[in-house]
């Protein structure tokens, strides 16, 4: 009977010599496994695991209504639409500049036409908050080098 | 030798020429650019992060927890010199190291083991698609916007002969080789998170549990991960 309470003794000894505190489950000892169970360390990461995933159910949800959001948002700051509206207002009057240096000549008022029709059409996307600057400010300095060509 | 250094040059340049697509991006027009923007380059960098991501998803097999568990109880028994099947010496053990039953102590950190390994790294790797698709999402909608914008503005200037054809589908190639490689990489992920989604159910079909949340979490990536790949398409040459 000793022998086996002795043997009870080295064995635990021995087991809480191969204890290293780990609360990983792959690389906790005999011993650490056993407490780990004790203490409700197990649950704790079997819980944080079910939250970080619920984190993610969440963040994912948060996500679209975030994108669905900025769809309804305009893509240009107000300040960037007041520069470029600038910019429209002064190739208007380069096209009004040209639509009366023309005179009779049909062939250049319809080619101010045309070019109005384009600063039209770049000024409507700027007011929607559709356009994108770089492309909207390039188009209007090309705009305003063609009515100064004619 | 001059045949020789002709077959050289012929053979570099045919290599150089077989550089990625995006390289071939780099003729640019006067006022537009008809290389990849800047915005453009950081999402490819943004969705290629996104799917190095997601190729680490992985679902371990936890033979080993499972050992370490069952060592928990039964394996006292051996320790101490039993023949391992006998479990009730464990279980004394087992009672002195912390008053619960040895062999019922080896199945539950089994139990609990392989559930904790299996799940932890598959939610942190899939938290870390999640997060990281924000960013993705949220620069390819301004990308996909500015690109739509510059498009509709180039093709009205085409029209007014302001600027060639030719510069037209320079840019729109760059456009496209742009939404090619996010799309490619976005697909990927797509893939991987659909992987990562079978073996949890592989590993629930054959008798895990607590994966639930995962596979749940895992499902709402890829529908994401779907969702946004629907709003990239080619512009038409």
């Amino acid at each position: 009977m000793r022998i086996v309470q002795f043997s009870i003794v080295a064995g635990v000894m021995i087991g809480l010599m191969g204890c290293t505190g780990s609360t990983d489950p792959e690389t906790a000892s005999l011993f650490d496994n056993i407490n780990n169970l004790q203490s409700g360390e197990y649950d704790r990461q079997i819980a944080q695991n079910e939250a970080d995933a619920a984190a993610i159910l969440a963040n994912n949800r948060a996500a679209e209504q975030r994108i669905a959001g900025l769809e309804s948002q305009r893509g240009v700051n107000a300040r960037t639409i007041g520069e470029l509206k600038s910019r429209v207002a002064s190739a208007r009057n380069s096209a009004a500049q040209a639509r009366a240096n023309a005179g009779g000549d049909t062939v250049k008022l319809q080619r101010i036409s045309a070019l109005e029709g384009q600063i039209t059409a770049v000024e409507a996307e700027i007011n929607a908050g559709s356009a994108d600057p770089r492309s909207a400010s390039s188009e209007l300095s090309r705009i305003r080098s063609a009515l100064n060509a004619i | 030798m001059t045949r020789l250094f002709a077959g050289i040059l012929i053979l570099a340049t045919s290599f150089l020429a077989g550089c990625t697509e995006e390289s071939m991006q780099t003729a640019s027009f006067a006022g537009g650019g008809a290389q990849k923007t800047a915005q453009e380059k950081e999402l490819e960098k943004q969705a290629r992060s996104l799917n190095q991501v997601s190729k680490d998803i992985i679902v371990r097999n936890t033979v080993e927890g499972a050992l370490i568990g069952a060592a928990a109880g039964c394996g006292i028994a051996v320790l101490m010199g039993g023949d391992g099947n006998d479990c009730l010496v464990g279980a004394a053990v087992g009672g002195v190291a912390g008053g619960v039953g040895g062999n019922a102590v080896g199945r539950q950190a089994a139990e609990k083991n392989e559930e904790i390994v299996k799940t932890a790294e598959v939610v942190k790797n899939l938290g870390q698609v999640s997060s990281r698709l924000n960013g993705v999402e949220t620069n390819l909608r301004a990308v996909l916007k500015s690109q739509d914008a510059e498009i509709r503005s180039l093709r009205r200037q085409v029209q007014s002969s302001q600027i060639s054809q030719s510069q037209y589908q320079t840019r729109v190639k760059a456009i496209n080789s742009n939404r090619r490689v996010v799309s490619n990489e976005l697909r990927r992920s797509e893939a991987n998170v659909v992987q990562a989604s079978q073996q949890l159910d592989q590993a629930s079909s054959q008798g895990q549990t607590g994966l639930g949340t995962a596979k749940k979490a895992a499902a709402s990536n890829q529908n994401r991960l779907k969702r946004t790949l629907a709003t990239i398409k080619q512009v038409d040459l």
